[in-house]
């Protein structure tokens, strides 16, 4: 394999056409060639191996090929889907804080003396209607929180938030910093939000302690 | 004319053989040299720009007072030179050669083809300067306005009919692996491109779906358009230089059809955590991580040939520069099918690691490769010697010492950036300042890369103008004394 033809053949022949020919092309060896060797087994276990894996990966991770689907680890069936609704509550919660977050502040703390913190509150992971009471008509009077006094107003929100946004942010403001309280489902607000559909009026501290949601209408 | 030549194996006449090989390499002459002139010329251009990319990102104030040399417009320059003048030039260039070697006949149209080389580049001067002006697209990989793209697809387009009427020409025989590579470039490259400009300037696609376009294109001109002409280059030098066979047909068939297979799904993984449905980027990893085969299968393929051989590397420029590519594409591959899982890329994504892995792409495989090739493509051209093995060194050493530390940098400094920036505590500033060690690296490793370019360009320049050898033994350029006390063999030289 190591000596060349050309060379041999380019020094001893006297043909001026060839001597023409530049060095570098006469001294390079034949145009390459295959070989047929065989392909190791093993390789070809490693590789059905990969092709394995990757249909396991797609099956797995697919979201049911739905183009609606962003979340890899979304599956089809009842349990999976449940964790990921609350999961998307707690998101919508987060998103609709903002509405709630210049006066409460992003950390839940409230302003001393301004504006009431929900982290701790007891009005926030209280029963969850009243909390929607809250939120659907606001609040106004003398308050006590953890032995601090508020005397603010906080604007009704009934006509600025639908039933599920309620819900969700509640739902946030009841899981977040350090408060750890029950979610809170659509349809709770919206029984409040019937309800207490005539009363115009922010609510008191006093008339929330002795809350309770008035007995269905006798409307059926 | 056509020149037939029998396949060498079946024990063709060796006279008949060097007279037409001598004679293709001469058709080749005039359009070959010029592109890769061409190239060389953009890679130095493109390297300058590279350099004021690099300083700007760890010290900001620097050329910051004119428009045109900003960082948003220096890199996407230096991205868009590089790729489209010194790749793809030197590419076109391998690509022409290498078909009418291995079709065995005398490339036809050179006029046409030296057209095409001029109008190219006009037409990346002109999109250069567009996006220095500030008139770039602002789409990654696509900066180019819109007509000059059109241009460059056009003229492509008619760079790959004249490589296929090459190859309609030739006497019938084997098709060699390399031509198959050929052709993946060739017909894919002008898809991609043209479809590229219609889904995301012209309209096809709006939203989430154009980000999908942009990555599945970006992506595949590395791996569709480079990768072929670097890995088609690499199986015809190789065993070229060492006058051996590939070692297995059916490894380069499973190799070359599991990339036309796996590789197009690839581009969305670009795009893991991003808003597009979960099944698409799914898609995307499976792709990539399949790439895993083809890899394999070249690696091992040259891997086998080149066996027994690598005391040549000692020697032979175009050898060391080749394998050197070779294996850095093994290497580039690995690591970005592991990059495209979701663990991984959750750490890596947005991170100068991902700039580390682009350039060992395109830098460490390709452009090593295609470095390769003109060291062995020009000399038979000219019928010149390289002027000077230490100016080949200083290239080597330069371009590989050079891209060794950038990417050990980057990907170092990359993968730690990676983790502070999931960690919410950390606080952005203290994470741009934790980088800046390591892009001094990079800029470091710029310059040692732009001192192999420019001992390159002055080699180029020196045989093309045919200026007088300095005085040296006949014979080929050779990086050291072959092995043993054998005499020189001229034909395991180069
Ligand atoms: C304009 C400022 C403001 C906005 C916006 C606001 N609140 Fe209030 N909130 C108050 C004030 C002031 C009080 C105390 C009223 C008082 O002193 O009687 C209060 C009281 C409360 C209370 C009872 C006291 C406590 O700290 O637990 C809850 C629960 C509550 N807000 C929840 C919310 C939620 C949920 C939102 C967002 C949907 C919200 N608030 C938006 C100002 C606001």
């Amino acid at each position: 394999m190591t000596t060349n033809p050309h060379q041999t053949f380019i020094r001893d022949t006297a043909d001026t056409d060839v001597e023409a020919i530049h060095e570098p092309i006469a001294r390079e060896k034949a145009e390459p060639r295959d070989g047929y060797e065989p392909i190791s087994i093993w390789l070809v276990f490693l590789f059905l191996a990969l092709a394995g894996w990757g249909g396991w990966y797609l099956g797995a991770f697919s979201g049911d090929w739905n183009a609606m689907v962003y979340d890899e680890r979304a599956q089809a069936g009842a349990a999976p889907a449940a964790e990921a609704k609350a999961s998307d509550m707690l998101t919508l919660g987060r998103r609709a804080y903002v509405r709630c977050q210049a006066c409460h502040q992003p950390t839940g703390q409230g302003l001393p003396g301004t504006y009431p913190p929900l982290a701790g509150s007891p009005y926030a992971t209280g029963p969850a209607e009243r909390a929607a009471a809250i939120v659907l008509n606001g609040l106004q009077g003398p308050l006590v929180i953890d032995g601090e006094t508020f005397d603010n107003i906080m604007p009704a929100h009934r006509d600025l938030m639908t039933d599920l946004e309620i819900a969700a942010v509640l739902t946030y403001v009841r899981q977040s910093w350090g408060n750890d309280a029950p979610a809170v489902a659509p349809e709770d607000v919206a029984r409040v939000r019937a309800a207490t559909a005539e009363r115009g009026a922010a609510w008191t501290a006093g008339e929330l302690d002795q809350f309770a949601l008035p007995e269905p209408e006798p409307a059926e | 004319m056509v020149l037939a030549v029998q396949d060498p194996s079946e024990g063709a006449d060796p006279r008949q053989e060097l007279r037409s090989r001598a004679e293709i390499d001469r058709s080749c002459q005039g359009p070959v040299t010029l592109f890769v002139a061409s190239a060389v010329a953009w890679l130095l251009f493109g390297s300058l720009l590279a350099m004021a990319a690099s300083i700007k990102l760890h010290s900001p104030g620097f050329l910051s007072h004119h428009a045109w040399l900003t960082f948003g417009r220096v890199r996407p320059a230096h991205l868009n030179t590089v790729i489209y003048g010194w790749a793809a030039m030197v590419g076109i260039a391998a690509m022409l050669w290498l078909q009418t070697r291995l079709s065995r006949v005398t490339l036809v149209f050179p006029r046409l083809l030296t057209a095409i080389a001029w109008l190219w580049n006009l037409a990346v001067a002109a999109g250069t300067v567009a996006i220095l002006a500030g008139h770039g697209t602002g789409v990654e990989w696509i900066e180019f306005p819109v007509p000059v793209a059109l241009a460059l697809a056009l003229l492509f387009g008619a760079v790959g009919l004249v490589s296929f009427y090459t190859f309609a020409r030739r006497p019938p025989g084997h098709i060699y692996v390399t031509q198959w590579y050929l052709f993946g470039a060739i017909l894919w490259f002008p898809y991609l491109y043209l479809m590229a400009q219609l889904m995301i300037h012209l309209g096809g696609a709006t939203g989430v779906v154009q980000g999908s376009a942009n990555w599945w294109f970006a992506h595949n001109v590395l791996g569709l358009f480079l990768t072929p002409i670097g890995v088609g280059a690499v199986y015809y030098l190789i065993p070229k230089v060492i006058g051996r066979p590939i070692h297995s047909y059916y490894l380069s068939l499973l190799g070359f059809w599991s990339l036309a297979l796996f590789y197009n799904w690839a581009g969305t993984h670009h795009l893991v955590g991003g808003p597009l449905p979960a099944w698409l980027i799914s898609v995307g990893i499976v792709g990539s991580v399949m790439m895993f085969i083809p890899v394999t299968a070249v690696a091992i393929n040259h891997h086998l040939t080149m066996v027994g051989h690598f005391h040549m590397l000692r020697t032979s420029p175009t050898l060391r520069f080749v394998v050197f590519g070779g294996m850095s594409y093994t290497l580039v591959s690995f690591q970005g099918s592991l990059q495209a899982l979701r663990g991984v890329n959750e750490i890596s994504h947005f991170t100068h690691y991902t700039v580390a892995h682009a350039h060992l792409g395109v830098y460490a495989f390709y452009s090593m490769v295609m470095f390769g090739a003109v060291y062995y493509m020009l000399p038979r051209m000219t019928g010149r010697e390289w002027s000077s093995a230490r100016l080949i060194r200083i290239h080597f050493w330069g371009s590989a010492l050079g891209i060794a530390l950038y990417w050990g940098g980057l990907t170092w400094g990359g993968w730690l950036q990676g983790r502070m920036m999931n960690d919410a505590a950390i606080p952005f500033l203290d994470i741009v300042r934790f980088t800046i060690p390591f892009l001094w690296s990079r800029s470091f490793a710029g310059v040692l890369m732009t001192i192999g370019h420019v001992a390159f360009a002055v080699l180029v320049w020196r045989m093309l103008a045919g200026a007088r050898e300095p005085a040296r033994a006949p014979g080929p350029t050779l990086l050291g004394r072959p092995r043993g006390e054998r005499e020189i063999n001229p034909a395991e030289a180069q």
